[in-house]
Formats: structure tokens, sequence, C-alpha cells
């Protein structure tokens, strides 16, 4: 039961931390795409990779503290399924990745999906690694 | 930046997205060494409705931001989980699990970019009947 509250209020936690770095990367590209007279920049999903990135760090750190600390179960299970599960998601990757092959940009999708796997992998060990 | 209600609603679209996933996750639990099925599972629908609903907002850019906040970041967003992937196709890849891991990452690859393919022309076909009506 506590757990479940604390799944609840970390993975909200996790999901404004993501709407507002999301918003971060599109409120800046907006200015950057007017200062560079309208046609600006092409769009790429890096507010989704940066979340992406940063939940994997956290969901390998959860582990690693867990096994090297002694942190709770429940404090693992909300950090782990709570904070890192609202922070990451999967949805917006997939989606985004088919955008970018709609608009006929396949090397981007490629990268996306490349780089996502690449970094995620990356940071859940050394999340792992720091805290053990 | 986004309205306090776009904030609001993210905020309760991401406690019922962790939720439902964290209960799908003990009604349906992973098996030692085994693919994580309900992640799988979770990922894969989630991906069909937020390409979904995002070609349909496409045709409809004046749906309420919050509203559109609610739903795709805050609900979906949470819902689906990119960290408990890898996590997990760490530990199996740890514990030498090494088809297990490579179908676990190759199955969410391949059905959630088909699911969302399917959803981003469902969405586009949802949209186009709309219009003739």
């Amino acid at each position: 039961m506590i757990t479940a509250a604390l799944v609840g209020i970390f993975g909200m936690a996790g999901a404004l931390l993501r709407f507002g770095i999301d918003s971060w990367f599109a409120h800046h590209s907006s200015i950057r795409s007017v200062r560079a007279g309208g046609s600006g920049r092409l769009h790429w999903p890096w507010a989704t990779l940066v979340v992406n990135v940063v939940g994997c760090f956290i969901i390998g750190m959860a582990h690693g503290l867990t096994a090297g600390l002694g942190l709770g179960a429940e404090w693992q299970v909300a950090l782990a399924t709570g904070l890192a599960g609202g922070l990451t998601t999967f949805s917006s990757w997939t989606t985004a990745t088919i955008r970018l092959l709609s608009e006929e940009r396949f090397g981007s999708a490629a990268l996306n999906v490349a780089v996502n796997l690449g970094l995620g992998f990356a940071a859940a060990a050394a999340g792992i690694a720091l805290a053990a | 930046m986004p309205t306090g209600r776009a904030w609001l609603a993210v905020a309760v679209g991401g406690l019922v997205g962790s939720e439902l996933r964290y209960g799908l996750g003990l009604a349906f639990p992973d098996g030692p060494g085994s693919v994580p099925w309900a992640t799988l599972g979770i990922n894969i629908s989630g991906s069909f409705v937020l390409a979904a609903l995002t070609t349909v907002w496409m045709a409809r850019p004046h749906t309420a931001f919050w509203l559109r906040a609610g739903l795709g970041p805050g609900l979906l967003g949470s819902f689906t989980t990119f960290s408990a992937v890898i996590f997990a196709a760490d530990q199996l890849a740890r514990a030498g699990a090494h088809p297990v891991w490579l179908t676990y990452l190759g199955l969410s690859l391949v059905l959630g970019l088909a699911a969302a393919g399917l959803g981003w022309r469902a969405g586009r076909l949802i949209s186009r009947n709309r219009a003739r009506v």
C-alpha cells in the first residue's frame, strides 16, 4: 500500500519533470527558429533522449543503492518504477521515430533508435557501478 | 511555458499512468530469467495509442492543450517506460541470458515501432473519415 502510494507520487514527479524538459526544449527551439527566420532547424527528439538517459541512470542507481547500501525495497520500487518509469517514455520514442520516418528522414530515425539505446545502456551501467 | 492547467493534467495523467503500469506489473509478474511480458505489452499498446492520438491531433490542432498534455506526456508517457526495458535487458545480459535479452530488445523495437506505425496510420484514417462526414 505504501509502495503503491510512493510509485504514484514519484511517477507524477517523473512525468512533471519530463514535461518540464519537453517544454524547455520546445521553447528554445522555437526561439531559435524565429531567429533563423522561420525556416529554423529540423526537429529531433532531444528532450526524449535526455529524459530516457537520465531515467536509465536513476534505475541503475536505485538497483545499486539497494544492493550496496541496503535501501528499502519500497524505496527501490519508488525510484525505479515510479521516478525512472515516469520520467522515461517508450511511446514518445517510437512515435517520434515513426514521425521522422514519415518525413523520410531515415538517418535521423535510425540515429534516434541507436542513440537512445546506446546511451541508455551506458547510463544504466554507470548508475549501477556508481551506487554499488 | 505551459499553463497551470496543463501541468495539473500532466500530474494527474502521470499518476494514473504510473499506477496502471505498477498494477499491471503486480498482476503479471516477470518470471526469473524470462522476457518481461507486462512491460512489453504496456509499451506496444502505449506506442499505438500515442501515435494514433498524435496524428488525430495534427488534423485537429484546436484540441485543448491541457487535454493533449494530460493524455500524451502525462498518461501515455508515464504508462510506457524506457528505463525498465534497458534495465531488464542489462540484468538479463549480466545473468548470461543472451537469447532472452536479445529477444526482449528485438520484440520491443520491432513491435513497438510497428504499433506506432499502425497507430500513426489509424489516426490519419480516423481524421480523414471524420473530415468527410
